[in-house]
């Protein structure tokens, strides 16, 4: 016996309602000042109640039997259990019947298998059919209108994929109102998966009501009076990828007119603007006027700019939809769901968004494509799905369902004679799948097959394993949907023991990461040549028993273990331990180094630590003439087989918050210094510069060390107002932080996603390689001039003076 | 271990309060009901008793000590003969197998026993020390496997247990090109980085290995192994620094604020040339005019020179 439902009937009583044994109702009637009981009343069935359907409507408490064949309910004033049999009352249901949560008044909602009916339980005390609505219907929750026992509910029936049903019934006394508005949706949002009702009252003091709906996409819509009055992409707060793509060559000999659609529209931009320059516009012409301004500049436009500032961002949301956004203005440029997902059926979790082709070379005029991976998991089959969405127009060129689970994608740094990249997919079998599955793609592969390497970390058991590519099955016939099926030759284990070290992160560096130099080179001649082979893992441990809540455990319970760790050998070049640290830990792996942030139990401070790596091998040819005439073994193939003698550096700060996100600027030539980017936990972007994360600190520089720009060593990171690259806004909910170079050394393009989306521009080193905006053209003209006027002037002069000398 | 035991009995009961009021109420119900006597074997006061740890109550509440616990005396109880006669030194002897495969990462043999001393720290942790390795010599049929692996130039893959007090299933992998090894004639490398009594990687190679890797066959067929122990280093502590430096502070304590360069300041290394382009130009400008009188005007010249010398 207990309370299922609870339900405050007026001013006065409460009901409490629950099952009595597998048979009976139990109902309380509970004094709603005092909390006295006033009543208890058992009423029996002589057969079994189905335990999981029990709603309370406005006069009674409704159930059905177990087979689902009778309404069982009992009225609340009277207490006397009644039946009636859904067969005979709703003929066309098929299927097991489930009461629905969501009722109005005495109208309630019976489940069928592929429909769903409304039901009134009035005063004449037997169960009236009012609608049964086959499709994809969606039910809002009931509301009570203002002044009266009015109740209602609305239905929202998909009955087509861009067209929607909005169904409202109201009970008014004894009578149901039933009215139905159609109502166009976008194809692209998807069903709609929940409806809320809002009632207000029109002018002629009826009753109106307005529908907000929640669509497939977590896109939000106001429908009214037949009309989508407004709707807000909400499925941008669940972005979980980002990437960008160039946006397209300007075209040359578009003309002003074609550019501006129309003549018509282009002439009365212009009188707009004429209205306004001689003040006679009005306020809503302005404001045209301005929306114009703001159309027509430069930074909206829909074609690569020279700086490279225009971009494309295309971000991947959990509910499968992508969206691209202007780097400019921050526009939809379109959004599309990927239908190949939609129809897959299953839990659908959304993995990977990659670029696929990028025009480049000899596929200048192609447009980027990008691929999108998900997997299924459903009870029956788990599988992976594969999709190629073109990047300027939304549309879907392929998609496929591979007959494997995805554990892992790793793009290559190859690409095929269309500049497609070439990926191999892992699956849960350790196998590689070669995509795209052409000819070509496979000979360009087999060429580097010898020399491919994967990894893969298993969290939960702390193991790392690492594995060698075999060549391809032989006879393995080529499936363009599948892959080029590869196997996998186990190479080498790490494992970390369970109870003493858990994996919390890891980091690798960027595959498309520039570096400009090799070496570092100090003031005083001497060369530091830093490690920077690609194939570098950074793994994070921490105690168990750290995992716990903190405070929890003390500071000798805690510790933190760094690796650097070969990725094809599976050797561990560096290991560190930081005793009576614990998590989180964030990690950023840049070139040579890594920057980590932790919690430091002692000093119950946030800390960071770099570790920075240097090649010992290669020290010797320490000549920096010798490097600069290229005599030396900087060009040499290295093989991870031989032995590494790494210099490492290290150095630890403290800071002051928690941070949620951390990453690197990067730059498309690699020249211009790197800031750290901090996502704080007052969802705050903080740019800190790396010169405070060098080893080589220390409290008091040298001369010569000070001209390499080293920093005195303080204990801490200082945040200084300047730092905050978000302003003054809040990126609520902060998740991610993504960086992309921009076609200007100098500067770094940054995007930032959470709930709300940020985008800017960040230069580390400050703008060298362009004018400002706060460039005085102006003063430059005059100087121009003033220079021009003195140099005829002089030149006159200098005429006279030598005429002068002609006739002496 | 001797050292450790305080302090992780000072934790215990900072930690377990109410588990000693527990205890303490059970201790009383036991002395009224003292009829009753416990038979079980209190496995951890034997076991620090040997350690000669002063006599108090152990609560066993926490589950890593019993872990720990237990796995002293397992060890205790197989290589206690080790110990008798030498109560200072506390190190027993511990031998794992070594296990290898020719390009099957499934089908290992043996091919090797790693023996070593077993030495508890004063940090309570047990490590390894003066790991040796006995390798068996090579079979025929693994001759033959190690030169089709040279010759396709595929990977020699060699296994130790992930747990060497307590081998399990396990397994540390680690593998290298067989070629690595031939060409430095068989001479291996063995890079343990362990933790208290595991294994957690295995750097395996030769002693170095140049790319591109040449087809050279070994001159014997017997390896000469070398190995080192490794567990990394510990991190030093934050260093406190005593004077707040100012960074990018003026002397006046303030964020120093950039000094706002007048125009001339900011693009003189762009007006100045623009200047001496600009005059270039002019001067060329107003030198082409007179050139080009001069060039017509000079056979003119010659001309009436001429018949004057005449």
């Amino acid at each position: 016996m207990n309370i299922k439902k609870i339900v405050q009937h007026d001013e006065k009583s409460i009901y409490g309602v629950g099952f009595l044994s597998l048979s009976g109702f139990v109902v309380w009637d509970i004094d709603a000042k005092t909390g006295h009981i006033n009543s208890r009343d058992v009423i029996t069935h002589h057969q079994e109640l189905s335990m999981n359907d029990l709603i309370v409507t406005e006069s009674s408490v409704i159930s059905l039997d177990r087979d689902g064949k009778n309404i069982v309910w009992i009225s609340l004033n009277q207490q006397v259990l009644q039946i009636a049999s859904i067969e005979r009352h709703i003929p066309d249901g098929k299927g097991r019947p489930h009461l629905m949560e969501e009722h109005a008044g005495n109208i309630f909602v019976l489940k069928f298998k592929n429909q769903i009916s409304l039901v009134n339980l009035g005063s004449s005390n037997v169960p009236e059919l009012i609608q049964s609505l086959q499709d994809h219907s969606i039910v809002s929750l009931g509301i009570a209108l203002p002044g009266g026992d009015k109740h209602a509910l609305s239905v929202i029936q998909q009955v087509s994929e861009d067209k929607i049903n909005v169904h409202i019934f109201m009970e008014e006394g004894d009578k149901i109102k039933v009215s139905s508005e159609l109502v166009g949706s976008d194809i692209q949002r998807g069903f709609v998966k929940k409806a809320y009702l809002n009632a207000y009252t029109r002018n002629d003091r009826s009753h109106g009501f307005r529908v907000l709906v929640v669509a497939e996409d977590s896109s939000l819509s106001l429908l009214q009076q037949g009309e989508m009055v407004w709707n807000r992409e909400d499925g941008l707060a669940s972005i979980i990828e980002a990437s960008t793509a160039e946006l397209p060559l300007e075209k040359e000999g578009v003309s002003v007119a074609r550019v501006e659609h129309s003549l018509l529209e282009w002439l009365k931009g212009h009188w707009l603007k004429l209205k306004t320059a001689l003040m006679v516009a009005s306020v809503e012409e302005a404001a045209a006027v301005q929306a114009l301004r703001l159309k027509s500049t430069d930074k909206t436009k829909m074609s690569r700019d020279h700086n490279g500032f225009r971009k494309l961002l295309v971000v991947l949301t959990k509910t499968g939809k992508l969206y691209t956004l202007h780097t400019g203005d921050g526009r939809i440029v379109w959004s599309s769901f990927i239908s190949g997902f939609r129809r897959s059926g299953g839990k659908l979790t959304m993995l990977k968004l990659l670029p696929w082709q990028v025009p480049h070379k000899h596929a200048m005029h192609e447009n980027p494509v990008f691929l999108v991976a998900a997997k299924v998991a459903s009870e029956e089959n788990k599988f992976g799905l594969l999709a190629w969405v073109d990047a300027y127009s939304g549309m879907e060129i392929n998609s496929v369902r591979l007959t494997y689970f995805i554990e892992q994608i790793i793009p290559l740094p190859l690409t095929d004679g269309a500049e497609q990249r070439l990926h191999i997919i892992i699956d849960d079998h350790a196998n590689a799948h070669l995509f795209p599955a052409t000819d070509e793609s496979l000979q360009i592969f087999l060429e580097h097959a010898q020399s491919t390497y994967f990894y893969m970390t298993d969290k939960e058991k702390g193991t790392i394993t690492g594995f060698a590519v075999k060549g391809p099955q032989t006879a393995s016939p080529l499936s363009p949907s599948d892959g080029v099926l590869f196997r996998s030759q186990q190479l080498w284990t790490i494992m970390f023991p369970s109870d003493t070290e858990r994996i919390v992160t890891t980091a690798t560096r960027r595959v498309d990461e520039v570096v400009h130099t090799q070496a570092k080179i100090l003031t005083n001649q001497d060369v530091l040549y830093k490690y920077l082979n690609k194939n570098t893992l950074f793994v994070a441990t921490i105690a168990p028993s750290g995992a716990e809540a903190f405070g929890e455990t003390s500071p000798e319970e805690n510790w933190l273990v760094v690796y650097i760790i070969d990725t094809i050998t599976g050797r561990i070049l560096y290991r560190l331990k930081h005793s009576g640290m614990c998590g989180p830990v964030h990690a950023v792996f840049s070139e040579n180094w890594i920057v980590y942030h932790y919690f430091n139990v002692r000093a119950h401070r946030f800390e960071y630590s770099v570790i920075e790596m240097y090649d010992r091998n290669r020290i010797d040819n320490k000549n920096m003439l010798q490097f600069m005439l290229g005599k030396d073994n900087a060009t040499a193939t290295l093989s991870s087989y031989s032995h590494v003698d790494l210099d490492v550096k290290t150095q630890s700060y403290f800071f002051s918050h928690s941070i949620k996100a951390l990453t690197v600027t990067s730059t498309a030539r690699g020249i211009t210094g790197k800031q750290i980017l901090v996502g704080s936990v007052g969802d705050q972007i903080l740019a800190l510069d790396k010169r405070f994360f060098d080893p080589r600190r220390t409290a008091e520089p040298t001369q010569a060390e000070k001209e390499d720009g080293i920093i005195p060593l303080t204990d801490a990171i200082p945040i200084l107002p300047q730092f905050y690259l978000s302003h003054a806004y809040r990126v609520e909910g902060l998740r991610g932080i993504i960086t992309v170079p921009a076609g200007l050394e100098s500067t770094s393009l940054v995007f930032a996603y959470g709930v709300d989306l940020f985008y800017t521009h960040t230069a580390p080193s400050r703008i060298y390689d362009s004018l400002t905006g706060e460039f005085n053209y102006a003063l430059l003209l005059i100087t121009i001039f003033a220079l021009l006027i003195a140099i005829i002037i002089s030149w006159i002069l200098s005429e006279r003076k030598e005429l002068k000398e002609k006739w002496k | 271990m001797i050292a450790s035991s305080p302090k992780s009995l000072d934790t215990m009961f900072s930690r377990s309060c109410k588990f000693l009021h527990l205890l303490v109420f059970l201790s009383v119900c036991a002395i009224i009901v003292s009829a009753f006597q416990s038979d079980e074997l209190q496995e951890d006061d034997e076991d620090w008793g040997i350690v000669g740890a002063p006599v108090t109550t152990i609560t066993n509440n926490n589950n890593n000590n019993i872990e720990q616990v237990t796995a002293r005396t397992h060890r205790r109880s197989s290589q206690v003969s080790a110990n008798e006669g030498s109560s200072v030194s506390s190190d027993s002897k511990v031998a794992f197998q070594l296990e290898h495969s020719f390009g099957d990462s499934s089908d290992f043999h043996v091919a090797g026993t790693f023996t070593a001393r077993l030495r508890n720290s004063h940090h309570g942790g047990q490590t390894l020390t003066k790991l040796r390795l006995a390798r068996n010599a090579l079979t025929v049929e693994e001759e033959q496997a190690f030169q089709a692996l040279i010759k396709e130039d595929g990977f020699y893959t060699v296994r130790v247990p992930a747990n060497v007090l307590s081998p399990g299933q396990d397994m540390i992998l680690s593998s290298v090109k067989a070629r690595c090894l031939a060409s430095v004639n068989l001479q291996e490398r063995f890079e343990f980085y362990m933790e208290k009594g595991n294994i957690i990687a295995v750097g395996y190679g030769g002693s170095d290995c140049a790319y591109p890797r040449n087809l050279i066959y070994p001159s014997k067929w017997s390896f000469d192994s070398h190995i080192v122990m490794r567990s990394g280093e510990q991190a030093s502590r934050t260093l406190i620094v005593e004077n707040e430096a100012e960074v990018e502070l003026g002397e006046d304590g303030q964020p120093k604020q950039p000094v706002e360069k007048t125009f001339w300041q900011k693009y003189w290394m762009y007006i100045v040339p623009l200047g001496f382009i600009i005059m270039n130009v002019m001067t060329q400008a107003a030198n082409l005019p007179d050139e080009g009188a001069g060039q017509t005007g000079a056979p003119q010249r010659a001309a009436s020179a001429g018949p004057r010398r005449r």
